[in-house]
């Protein structure tokens, strides 16, 4: 496994009595593109503000390029390797796009004007419009810009395409895949549009309630997680959930629908037992364990 | 970069500030004399102060109220910059813009009342008196700016001040630290004495809620 460019361990905070991080463990490989999930609420722009120096931890650790986040001196460090695109996407109303590109470069000394060129002419960004006459996706555009143009080795993403049309979406997830190809950039980016995340992510979490749901590469878990379907000869059996890697069961008269994370082999053997017919085994998508995961907390809650 | 975003972002509302002190400061010339007129200014003076307290303060943005909405404040603090030089870089320019317009206040208050201006001396004492009073009562609500919207900052800014006011006309607060006594019915125009250790401690006490400021600002949650 290559070397973890986040590195997060039992990170707890509490807001007044609601805890938004209640033990979150979590490793973003250097140069993956991570898709940092979760529900409204759920804890990812918590994450984010503590990775970023923003907000201290009540207890557990941070770190980013294997330096601790908590120290302010170390954070301005860590931040000049950043770059970062906020939920709300605003920059200085009173400046131009090319103000707040003049404005930035002297934070970064490794700023590359190729970069900005390039991105200014594929975003069709116009140097003198103000920023407050930018629609929220040119607005994106131009954080974005701001963000790759000083080099960044790890790019903080919150939210991106929130809001964003189609069409600007899909730009946008084009660029980033080019990105992380092209410059090894490491991208960590929380999102609710699965869709967007199946798109360019390799490796997913999910959080909820400030926890640590799953983790992992996303082939991975879409190979160990499959829909399993049978339609039993007699009355289904009633143990199939407490199967080892059985994560739920839906029951249809004697159709059964089986989601398991692991061990499908056996699971399969043990339908087979209940079924003249095959057991059909399918793919599943990345909403469907997000919702598996994100609805069993819930109702556990 | 941050001196001209934190110009940028104060500099209408000091340019509003000097125009509307003007103005108010012509119809007093044109209105009273002598003591009224110099009372006028005064309340001109605070009354302008107070309605933008410091020209957005020190506290701007990196103590901004956590309540308040986030906008571009998240991009700001995400800058590779401590938030100590974040606060610094808006409290000196803050601090500069209010003196440029007490400065110029000033000027207007003694071609106003040029019979009151005997001595050189005496204008800049009473300069230093105005410039000390601003500057703590800028620093408080800079710090309530760590705590309150923009509404009641304004609001809690008008009541230290009445506060210090009230303590002043019963009073109640020794010779040395009245600084509202010094500005007001001892004001060195009339007194032609500079009243020193009133100047000192309206300066400690800026001193003290600036570094308070500071502090709240390094340590809170955004």
């Amino acid at each position: 496994m290559s070397e973890a460019i986040i590195e997060i361990d039992g990170l707890r905070k509490s807001f007044g009595s609601h805890a938004a991080l209640d033990g979150l463990d979590l490793r973003v490989p250097a140069g993956s593109v991570f898709g940092f999930l979760g529900r409204n609420g759920a804890g990812k722009t918590t994450t984010i503000k503590h990775l970023l120096g923003l907000i201290k931890a009540d207890a557990g650790s941070a770190r980013i390029f294997g330096r601790g986040v908590d120290d302010p001196g170390v954070s301005v460090g860590i931040r000049q390797r950043i770059g970062f695109v906020t939920e709300e996407k605003d920059l200085y109303p009173y400046m131009t796009v090319d103000g707040i590109i003049r404005f930035m470069r002297p934070f970064f000394p490794g700023w590359r004007r190729d970069l900005e060129q390039r991105y200014l002419d594929l975003f069709d960004l116009p140097r003198n419009k103000s920023i407050a006459q930018l629609s929220k996706g040119m607005r994106s555009k131009l954080m974005m810009l701001l963000a790759i143009s000083h080099g960044a080795e790890l790019l903080i993403l919150d939210e991106p395409m929130d809001g964003l049309d189609p069409a600007v979406v899909e730009q946008l997830l084009r660029e980033l895949v080019a990105i992380a190809a092209d410059q090894g950039t490491t991208i960590f980016f929380s999102s609710h549009q699965l869709p967007d995340v199946e798109q360019i992510a390799d490796h997913v979490a999910i959080i909820d309630r400030g926890k640590t749901l799953l983790c992992g590469e996303l082939d991975d878990l879409k190979v160990r997680y499959q829909r399993l379907s049978v339609v039993c000869s007699d009355e289904p059996p009633s143990d199939i959930g407490r199967l080892d890697g059985v994560e739920s069961v839906r029951r249809n008269g004697r159709m059964l629908s089986v989601l398991v994370s692991r061990n499908a082999d056996a699971v399969a053997a043990r339908l087979r037992q209940c079924s003249s017919t095959a057991v059909e085994r399918f793919p599943v998508t990345l909403k469907e364990v997000f919702l598996e995961h994100v609805g069993n907390s819930s109702c556990s809650g | 970069m941050l001196w001209l975003k934190a110009w940028m972002e104060t500099r209408w509302k000091a340019a509003w500030m000097l125009l509307a002190g003007a103005l108010i400061v012509l119809v007093a010339r044109r209105a009273a004399t002598g003591l009224l007129a110099m009372g006028i200014l005064l309340s001109v003076l605070v009354t302008v102060f107070l309605a933008g307290t410091g020209i957005e303060t020190a506290s701007t943005r990196p103590g901004e109220s956590a309540k308040g909405g986030e906008g571009s404040k998240l991009f700001t603090l995400s800058l590779p910059v401590t938030r100590a030089r974040i606060f610094c870089v808006r409290t000196v320019i803050g601090v500069l813009e209010t003196g440029a317009l007490l400065l110029l206040l000033a000027v207007a208050a003694w071609l106003l009342l040029p019979s009151r201006v005997e001595s050189v001396d005496d204008a800049l004492g009473s300069l230093a008196v105005i410039v000390s009073f601003s500057m703590a009562v800028y620093a408080i609500s800079a710090c309530l700016s760590t705590f309150c919207d923009e509404g009641w900052r304004i609001r809690l800014s008008g009541l230290a001040v009445v506060g210090i006011f009230g303590l002043s006309a019963s009073h109640r607060l020794p010779r040395g630290l009245d600084i509202f006594r010094s500005l007001v019915s001892e004001s060195p125009l009339l007194t032609h004495r500079t009243p020193w250790d009133a100047i000192v401690s309206a300066c400690v006490l800026a001193v003290v809620f600036f570094a308070a400021t500071l502090m709240i600002v390094q340590k809170r949650d955004y």
